[in-house]
């Protein structure tokens, strides 16, 4: 038996795009989502809102059964209470988010508020801890 | 059928969290934790202070309002844990 888990960072954006492209709150109305930092944002075009998906450190593995990996979800928005508005229903969309690969996501920290010194915009971000399935590919 | 009754020693359970031996293993994870985090913030101020609770506990703390921010945007602190065998996980009130 060979044993693999998923990507914890692109099955959490999956989940996110997925989510979020349905959602009607105003607040999630042109979302991005991405796994890097938006390098060119300017004054007249913030990219907003924009959600940053990372995975912090490696994944603590129980093999051959599930790895446990720390996702951080950073919202950059027009005001904090769209950012912090956004960072919730991020953190929904993930905790009621299971598939084949990702088995769950439980809330770690946050969200909490921050401004991005780069650009003077409202943040808020929060991790939540993903579990990945584990999936055997020996059969492949 | 068994016989067996749980009983759970709070007392023996406090005396250990309490003990030196917890709380030098806890302070070790600390500085493993800080020096893991001072290559990813350059020269900021990156203090380990040791506390009790109703436990032995320790935080890591960068001591300057940049860190904030590098944390929300590179998660240096989440790194710096998770690199030490940590899961970040909320603190239970």
């Amino acid at each position: 038996m060979i044993v693999v888990f998923g990507d914890a960072r692109s099955e959490t954006v999956a989940a996110l795009k997925s989510g979020l492209a349905t959602a009607t709150q105003p607040y999630a109305a042109g979302v991005t989502v991405g796994e890097r930092i938006p390098s060119l944002r300017s004054a007249d075009d913030p990219q907003l809102p924009y959600v940053l998906v990372a995975v912090d450190g490696t994944p603590g593995v129980k093999y051959p059964i599930v790895a446990y990996s720390t996702v951080r979800v950073v919202v950059w928005h027009t005001n904090p209470d769209r950012a912090n508005d956004l960072a919730q229903l991020c953190q929904g969309v993930l905790c009621s988010s299971s598939g084949d690969r990702l088995a769950h996501c439980a809330p770690a920290t946050g969200p909490i508020p921050a401004v991005d010194p780069d650009g003077d915009i409202d943040m808020s971000w929060f991790t939540v801890t993903a579990s990945m399935r584990g999936s055997d590919v020996s059969a492949d | 059928m068994s016989s067996f009754v749980f009983k759970r020693d709070s007392k023996g359970i406090a005396e250990i969290l309490l003990s030196d031996d917890v709380a030098e293993a806890v302070d070790a994870l600390a500085e493993t934790v800080a020096a893991n985090l001072r290559p990813m913030v350059r020269n900021l101020p990156v203090v380990v202070e040791s506390y009790t609770t109703d436990r032995k506990a320790a935080k890591v703390t960068i001591a300057d309002v940049q860190g904030m921010i590098l944390q929300a945007k590179h998660g240096v602190l989440t790194q710096a844990a998770a690199s030490a065998g940590l899961t970040v996980k909320a603190k239970r009130r």
